[in-house]
């Protein structure tokens, strides 16, 4: 049957869109009389999607559209969506999930599979939705910006979880996402040894290993105070790297006092860290934001995208603990590699990841408030002064929501009012 | 208290977000009735999440937001057979006590949070592996 020339053409045009799983998006029109399988056949062609009829699945406001139902039976608005859905053929779908990490793979053969260009899509694709905690709506401020970055209790928490292990795993395995990292860091795209790092098995172990992430979170704290003083890092022969006791590195004793290897990262530059979601959530570039107000910008370290920023906000601070406990139980790692990510780290300040969020704010976010200690009614005080021109006079509450949202009275107001 | 947002601009916006596909993409939902001016009967889809027995399944369900939308959670329905223990084997029904968003509802929860929960309830461990019923029977 011929779509365009149907008997019904008088009928009413409808203009729609359809979102796949895959992230396409299709803008079409069509007579409201033509049925659903006529748009499946449509969608079935060369200039959509070339998934077979019996294979896609169509979903409009909750409903599945029924391939004999004309399309007037959905009352479909116009610009309204309809989600299609690629049903995987039983059995198949193992084989079909890992050749998603194929780059290149031709025709897309599951809902994974399209996400091959963007290798982080999938993250918040319908892959992974369920499959993984997905950031909370509290980490995020009132008006969907960021608002204080997760904890490092939240993120090590987040670590625990084996699907997100398991997912960061994948990742790391997945050669696109390794190219797309090194690609939009600086400080490793002239690194020729940055994917062999990145890739290698302890790497990704302490990426993934809470108890690392914790360990960074200390060594930051110290190094944001000291500068390397007295160390929560033990000396090399300190360390108790029991072989094979879970394979994660040894925890070492935070009250050691030994050497600090961190010594030579010098005071901590200050310049921002990257918004360690942005990558995540909105695709690839992290975008460095404005240095938090009490850390002044220094010079040099402008290129101070966090390595890692676009897996997790957490793997920055994991990496340090990585790139920093390998020399003693690591041997895989070489001096070269080591040397490298440490400059990586001295210079682009990776591991600060809490500094120039949230606009130097952070009192809930890491235990250790950053520098700017001013109270709040100093730091918040135009904005609670247009609260309470618009009837907040709630200083507590006023001051607590523009913390939530970083300081914008925008935010703060919907948090009031919701 | 700062003002509250009424039930139907509520509803409102949530149709919007449901009919333009703005939220998540494993979940859909809509007006089972588009002239429903009271905006009381919803549909929602579900899609299996993957690596589990619901993997390429999509499942409907009925959400009814009552008079008290938002500050009461509305109940759910789901029309396809599906084995969840939060899920009344009988009629479908989606027991308020046993899912934690339904529990501890909040008015800022949508029915979205809602669909989202449930398709994280059925990729949850100890779910994922539940014997289902046929693909396509319904209550």
């Amino acid at each position: 049957m011929a779509d365009e020339s149907n008997p019904v053409e008088d009928a009413p045009q409808v203009n729609f869109k359809v979102k796949t799983s895959s992230d396409g998006n299709h803008n079409i029109t069509m007579s409201e009389a033509a049925t659903v399988l006529d748009l499946k056949t449509k969608l079935a062609g060369d200039d959509f999607e070339k998934i077979p009829v019996e294979r896609q699945r169509l979903i409009y406001s909750g409903r599945v559209m029924k391939n004999e139902d004309p399309l007037s039976t959905y009352k479909i608005k116009a610009g309204n969506t309809i989600h299609m859905v690629k049903s995987a053929a039983s059995n198949t779908t193992n084989a079909a999930a890992s050749s998603a990490t194929i780059p290149g793979a031709g025709v897309p053969t599951n809902m994974a599979a399209g996400t091959a260009n963007n290798p982080l899509a999938g993250l918040t694709g319908a892959r992974y939705a369920g499959h993984v905690p997905l950031p909370g709506a509290e980490m995020f401020g009132a008006d969907g910006g960021m608002g204080a970055p997760p904890s490092e209790d939240a993120m090590a928490q987040m670590l625990e979880d084996p699907n997100i292990q398991q997912t960061m795993n994948e990742a790391l395995q997945n050669p696109a996402v390794v190219d797309m990292m090194i690609n939009s860091i600086p400080g490793l795209r002239d690194n020729p040894q940055a994917r062999q790092m990145l890739q290698s098995e302890e790497f990704r172990r302490m990426m993934t290993n809470p108890e690392a992430m914790r360990q960074a979170a200390q060594m930051q704290r110290l190094m944001r105070g000291t500068a390397g003083g007295a160390s929560a890092f033990p000396a090399p022969g300190v360390t108790d790297n029991t072989p094979g006791a879970g394979g994660a590195t040894g925890t070492p004793n935070a009250s050691t006092p030994a050497a600090n290897p961190f010594a030579m990262f010098g005071p901590p530059p200050g310049a921002g860290g990257a918004n360690p979601f942005a990558a995540l959530l909105g695709g690839q570039g992290a975008a460095p934001r404005a240095p938090g107000s009490a850390s002044p910008p220094s010079g040099t370290d402008a290129a101070a995208a966090n390595p890692f920023a676009s897996l997790f906000g957490g793997a920055g601070v994991g990496a340090g603990a990585g790139a920093g406990a390998s020399p003693f139980g690591l041997p895989s790692m070489t001096p070269e590699m080591m040397e490298q990510a440490m400059a990586m780290f001295g210079g682009g300040r990776g591991g600060d990841l809490f500094g120039g969020l949230g606009g130097g704010r952070g009192g809930s976010a890491s235990p250790p408030p950053p520098a700017d200690r001013r109270p709040p009614e100093e730091m918040y005080a135009d904005q609670l002064r247009q609260l309470n021109d618009m009837g907040f006079f709630d200083f507590d509450r006023n001051v607590q929501a523009l913390r939530r949202s970083g300081g914008s009275v925008q935010g703060a107001i919907e948090q009031l009012l919701s | 208290m700062g003002a509250k947002v009424p039930r139907n601009f509520r509803l409102l916006e949530e149709l919007e977000k449901g009919e333009k596909g703005l939220g998540a993409e494993a979940c859909s939902y809509g007006l089972a009735e588009g002239d429903d001016l009271l905006m009381s009967n919803w549909n929602g889809t579900i899609l299996g999440p993957p690596h589990s027995v619901h993997e390429n399944r999509i499942y409907s369900l009925k959400m009814h937001c009552g008079d008290s939308y938002p500050d009461k959670p509305p109940t759910i329905q789901f029309i396809n057979q599906v084995n969840l223990p939060c899920v009344n084997a009988k009629n479908g029904q989606v027991d308020p006590t046993k899912l934690p968003c339904l529990a501890n509802w909040t008015r800022e929860m949508t029915m979205e949070t809602i669909l989202i929960e449930l398709r994280r309830y059925m990729a949850h461990p100890s779910h994922k592996k539940l014997p289902q019923p046929a693909e396509g029977s319904t209550y």
